[in-house]
């Protein structure tokens, strides 16, 4: 399905589509969660109040990735202890998907790949566990059993209504990123890189007061 | 350059070693006295030549 | 229900409206939803950002409060990019039962995020955390090493540090009496520091700068205070002479050895003259001898006189002037030889020496003739001598003590360089111990 105007289910609000190949997306008036089904919209649920964030991404922020471009269309929200971090959906130029990760404005960039061999249960898992893909030598630095808080936006996937999300971090000696997401029954491998905020020549971002 | 002085040192060195090498200096040169007009009689007579380097002893020579 | 996106100006400080359950001062939050916990700069107490009522997190009970040399709210222009001073903590560890603190300001921009300047003593460095896991290396030296970013850092020193006092706010929950293992690795000017407790571990790399380069930047009132001591990733300030300055050494060396190499090969070094008399006491014999005329060639050049005597316990004083025939010039010197030895009950000795050899120099070219006036100790009647000479012959002495006289200033710079890094090692666990010492580190062995 190539339509890229759509009306919401719930509120007949209009629904603009940045991507045309968004499986979900939630209407910014009713925030309801819509999901596509042929031909319509389908309403699957609700976002709760997302928790008040800092992050100077928006939808709609643009950037580029190793040269490519690519522009933020949606996002999942996490939180664990006090503190919240966001899941960015990028969409690029010729349509793939990445993710950012923004978490404490420390930026990782990461892209789902199919592992080499079956990933491991999380329950398994400890820090320094280590892992080679894709040339890369991994080691696990983080364990989170974090909360699923929201979504927004244009995802390529169904997701919403997450209760626990664990998350394992893994990293390398030269600047590698990995996350295996275990909050769906499969648990999903990303793998990229950590990337500082000027690597991104980002634009359209947000303005806060008393700061350029 | 991130040692000018240095430079300028090892510089004055070489020149002074180029110039004594050059001027055959020795280190430790023995101290001359010069004397002008010796007159060829010596060759002859060399007792009458007086030299201030008359050593330990008294005076000696003829008159 | 809040909008599930926000405004797109996030708001400032949240000046109206908030204030301390405590004290009732109000607080400024700078760090809009990063902040997690907020000192109250009244009271000191911990609060909790998060919560709706700020919830007193942690009371302050000491009553010593400390004066910060960056006041918080600070701004400034910090590698391109501009920084706020949001939060401060004092961190605090134990050597031999003695306490030393180092300091940690919080810098926010809310586009690129925090960094950190620590200071100690006067010490600044530039801070941030680092996310590529540095690598252990097999060290070439006696200590630990890991790698990163290409740059092989030594491990300077392990502390145990606890959190003992703080102000401003922070993207954590902060905790006085909060304890981490800090481990020190360094390669100056860099640090590689990694901060651990059982459940984490977080490390920061850094760079050392000058204080005032920060009073600038951030337009810190007065002056910034005068560093004390060495600092373990304080860059030399000799090290970058060292391997310039050794260069030209060796460049300054070598070309005096050609040129030494020169002076040798050039002269000519050729005997003019060589005899050996035998002078006998007598009462009426003339003593002065002249000997037959030699040519000295060349300019201006030095001439050899060495002189050989058969001396027993005795001695012997040449009176010689060399006379240019043609010209009447005479050099007039007197050479003196003495020799003695013995046997006594260390073993033989000897004193003095029996030739000598004596080098004159800028003697005109020409023919010459010497007039030699041997005087000997009184009571010894006859001793054999051997006069030689030598034209233009090449010296050693002023190639050995110019050569000797490069090396003095690269030498220098060594040892000071040297005397430096001692003050530096002096600090960490590897200096020499005076007494017993338990750095009181508690999460086990260092590896």
């Amino acid at each position: 399905m190539s339509e890229r105007v759509a009306n919401c289910p719930n509120c007949g609000a209009q629904i603009k589509f940045l991507w045309s190949s968004a499986i979900q997306t939630t209407c910014e008036y009713c925030h309801s969660i819509l999901v596509r089904r042929d031909v319509d919209l389908e309403r699957v649920g609700v976002v709760a109040d997302l928790p008040p964030d800092s992050s100077p991404l928006q939808i709609s922020s643009e950037g580029k990735y190793q040269g490519k471009p690519f522009v933020v269309v949606g996002r999942i929200v996490y939180s664990y202890g006090l503190g919240a971090w966001n899941e960015w959906h990028l969409m690029f130029t010729d349509s793939t998907s990445g993710w950012l990760s923004d978490a404490q404005l420390e930026y990782d960039i990461s892209f789902l790949t199919v592992p080499p061999a079956p990933l491991a249960g999380f329950e398994a898992l400890v820090c320094g566990n280590r892992f080679q893909w894709n040339g890369g030598d991994y080691t696990i630095t983080s364990i989170t059993r974090a909360r699923y808080r929201g979504v927004q936006g244009e995802l390529p996937f169904e997701y919403w209504d997450k209760s626990e999300a664990p998350f394992v971090d893994l990293r390398t000696v030269d600047g590698r990123f990995g996350t295996i997401d275990y909050s769906d029954e499969k648990p999903l491998l990303f793998l990229g890189e950590s990337v500082e905020f000027d690597d991104l020549s980002l634009k359209n971002l947000r303005e806060f007061e008393g700061w350029r | 350059m991130r040692n000018p002085m240095y430079l300028l040192y090892g510089a004055a060195l070489l020149a002074v070693l180029g110039w004594t090498s050059y001027n055959r200096t020795p280190l430790f040169g023995g101290s001359v006295n010069e004397v002008k007009n010796i007159p060829k009689s010596v060759r002859d007579n060399p007792g009458a030549y007086r030299s201030i380097y008359g050593g330990y002893s008294r005076y000696v020579g003829g008159k | 229900m809040t909008p599930a996106s926000s405004e797109s100006t996030i708001r400032g400080s949240r000046v109206k409206g908030l204030n301390c359950p405590g004290c009732g001062a109000a607080l400024t939050v700078r760090g809009f939803e990063h902040t997690i916990s907020v000192v109250c700069p009244q009271c000191l107490a911990i609060l909790s950002a998060k919560d709706p009522d700020l919830q007193i997190l942690q009371k302050f009970a000491d009553n010593t409060r400390i004066t910060l040399l960056i006041p918080l709210g600070s701004r400034g222009k910090w590698k391109g990019t501009d920084y706020e001073v949001i939060g401060f903590q004092r961190r605090t560890f134990e050597v031999d039962d003695t306490e030393y603190s180092w300091s940690e300001y919080l810098l926010f921009n809310p586009y690129k995020g925090f960094r950190y300047f620590t200071e100690y003593q006067g010490h600044w460095n530039d801070v941030h955390t680092v996310r590529a896991l540095p690598q252990p290396v097999r060290s070439a030296v006696s200590k630990a090493q890991v790698r990163h970013n290409g740059v092989a850092y030594t491990h300077f020193s392990t502390a145990q540090a606890r959190t003992s006092y703080v102000l401003g706010e922070f993207p954590w929950q902060v905790q006085r009496g909060e304890s981490f293992a800090v481990r020190d690795y360094v390669a100056p000017p860099l640090i590689l520091s990694s901060e651990s407790n059982v459940s984490e571990i977080t490390w920061s790399a850094g760079e050392y700068v000058d204080g005032r380069e920060i009073w600038s930047a951030f337009k810190v009132p007065g002056t910034a205070p005068r560093p004390v001591g060495v600092f373990l990733n304080q860059p030399s300030p000799y090290a970058a002479r060292m391997g310039s300055i050794w260069g030209l050494c060796g460049l300054f060396l070598f070309l005096a050895v050609l040129v030494a190499i020169a002076g040798f090969a050039l002269a000519s070094n050729k005997e003019v003259f060589s005899d050996h008399y035998r002078y006998t006491a007598g009462p009426e014999k003339e003593p002065s001898f002249v000997t037959p005329v030699f040519q000295l060639d060349g300019g201006s050049s030095n001439i050899e006189v060495y002189t050989h005597a058969d001396l027993a316990n005795n001695w012997a004083y040449f009176s010689y002037a060399l006379i240019n025939e043609e010209t009447g010039q005479a050099y007039d010197f007197g050479r003196e030889l003495s020799y003695y030895s013995g046997y006594d009950s260390d073993g033989s000795w000897t004193e003095g020496s029996n030739s000598d050899t004596v080098t004159l120099s800028s003697i005109p070219g020409g023919r010459y003739y010497l007039r030699v006036e041997p005087e000997v100790a009184p009571g010894l009647q006859s001793m054999g001598y051997s006069i030689r000479l030598r034209r233009d012959v090449p010296g050693f002495g002023y190639f050995a003590v110019i050569f000797v006289l490069l090396l003095i200033p690269p030498a220098f710079a060594t040892f000071q360089r040297f005397g430096f890094e001692q003050r530096r090692w002096a600090e960490s666990d590897y200096a020499p111990v005076k007494e017993e010492a338990d750095d009181g580190v508690t999460d086990g062995s260092d590896d």
